[in-house]
């Protein structure tokens, strides 16, 4: 199953952008993306490498509510 | 990866051990959240099925179909042919945009080549179109089916578009008039001339030696018993069958090249190199050709309509929801009583063909691996070409 955790937009660079998730930071290619994008701005990231959505703040805090609920689901976590 | 996300997204390791240039050891395991979907248990139906392509964004029309099914199924609803046919565009264009993506960037990426990425942004924005020329609610996920509203002309242009962007990207300019799936002569001249990144990937797979790498026994899963799966995943608490899956002790493989295997192109290439790497990677080809066919067939049987959504405050009941995705069967499960769902489950395809005794593992187990070929790069694209839904991590250790 493809979970799809929002990444929030830290720093822009000149075709890509750092975003962070979970305290996690990645790399991730803007190129396939028709919207503009700022710091702030949170994305759906595919393979931790593209950027391929752009999704408002609003959905970005739901869907983290939900994976704060998946997480504690799971024993490793 | 940190351990809040490696939890919640999941992640594949696959530890290969080589040995005087052969595969000696394969080891498979997975964190991939299999019992994420219990976070839909409480919720009422309306609110799960609007949910799913959140929580599954990368295949998210897959996802809300296969929820969509498993309710209709559990109340013992009907849905109208044009509904199922607006249900499989979009499915079948997430599955295209997929099976392009795997084409035009990873694939390349595997073998040390430029991703074509340029060509799969039109691509993609043409096949986003599809979904409000003829669902105009962003909230399709309705019960019983959604407001309808197909825009003929707009659905023939962008059909066309999508029909000429694949053939230029992913076959590029043909070397003879015709397809050259019609025999191993066109085949052949295709492979040879085209400058496509997918005639590239399947030349280097061929140049290389590497046309059976992977090859294994495994076979694509039969169509399953329905009232057998249905026990399966009610069954299923401890989701051990969801994350292990096997059909009547057997463990088949999903996807790209079980559905293309009997197409004549296929099984002339089975005859030769099993299910080799060569054979998974034109599957892959030859798919994109039959999505674009599966769109403008289904395009075809929509029509204008508003069904009425049923009454889902009283429902009760259970159902199997079976959808055939990008990356092969996707199956959901839940029972619902007065209108709560109280069990769900997902069936990915990625536990197939990764499972420990799937594909992957036993296409691996004992590979040769010609010299001077860098070991990552066949296992990198046998992985791609059996496309697991998460990320991956490859550890590879040569004595």
């Amino acid at each position: 199953m493809c979970i799809a955790i929002p990444a929030r937009v830290v720093e822009l660079r000149e075709t890509s952008a750092l975003v962070e998730r979970y305290g996690e930071r990645l790399e991730v290619s803007l190129l396939l993306l028709d919207d503009p994008v700022a710091p702030g701005d949170y994305l759906i990231v595919q393979a931790q490498t593209f950027a391929v959505r752009k999704i408002d703040p609003d959905e970005a805090m739901e869907a983290y509510r939900l994976f704060d609920e998946i997480i504690e689901t799971i024993p490793s976590a | 990866m940190s351990g809040a996300l490696g939890a919640g997204e999941g992640k594949l390791r696959i530890q290969v051990r080589v040995e005087k240039g052969m595969i000696a050891a394969v080891v498979l395991s997975s964190t991939r959240p299999v019992s994420a979907c219990s976070i839909l248990v409480g919720c009422r139906l309306d609110e799960a099925l609007a949910l799913l392509p959140r929580l599954f964004g990368l295949c998210g029309a897959a996802q809300a179909v296969a929820g969509l099914r498993a309710v209709e199924n559990a109340l013992g609803l009907t849905v109208s042919p044009p509904q199922i046919a607006a249900r499989r565009m979009l499915v079948s264009a997430e599955a295209l945009e997929q099976t392009v993506w795997r084409i035009l960037l990873d694939g390349p990426r595997c073998i040390s080549v430029k991703p074509a990425l340029e060509a799969l942004k039109p691509l993609r924005r043409v096949l986003a179109s599809l979904r409000p020329l003829l669902l105009p609610d962003p909230t399709w996920m309705q019960v019983g089916g959604a407001r309808l509203t197909p825009d003929r002309a707009g659905l023939a242009a962008a059909l066309d578009e999508i029909e000429q962007r694949v053939d230029q990207t992913v076959l590029g300019r043909m070397p003879t008039a015709g397809s050259p799936w019609r025999d191993r002569g066109a085949f052949e001249a295709w492979l040879r001339a085209a400058e496509s990144p997918a005639a590239m990937i399947l030349r280097w797979a061929s140049e290389q030696g590497l046309a059976g790498f992977g090859r294994s026994a495994v076979e694509p899963l039969p169509e399953f018993d329905p009232a057998w799966l249905a026990r399966q995943m009610a069954n299923d608490a401890d989701y051990s069958f969801c994350a292990r899956p096997d059909y009547i002790g057997v463990v088949g493989e999903t996807g790209n090249l079980a559905r293309c295997w009997n197409h004549p192109a296929i099984a002339a290439l089975r005859a030769e190199y099993g299910n080799g790497l060569l054979v998974r990677l034109t599957a892959r080809v030859i798919e994109c050709g039959a999505l674009v066919a599966e769109l403008g067939e289904q395009a075809r049987a929509v029509n204008a309509e508003h069904p009425e959504t049923p009454d889902l405050e009283n429902a009760s009941g259970s159902g199997l929801g079976v959808v055939e995705c990008a990356r092969g069967r996707l199956v959901h499960w839940l029972a619902v009583m007065e209108g709560r769902i109280i069990a769900y489950r997902i069936l990915a395809p990625t536990e197939w063909n990764f499972h420990p005794d799937g594909p992957l593992a036993r296409g691996l187990a004992g590979a040769r691996i010609g010299r001077g070929t860098e070991v990552r790069q066949p296992i990198g694209l046998l992985v791609m070409a059996l496309d697991p839904c998460v990320g991956f991590e490859l550890t590879i250790d040569e004595c």
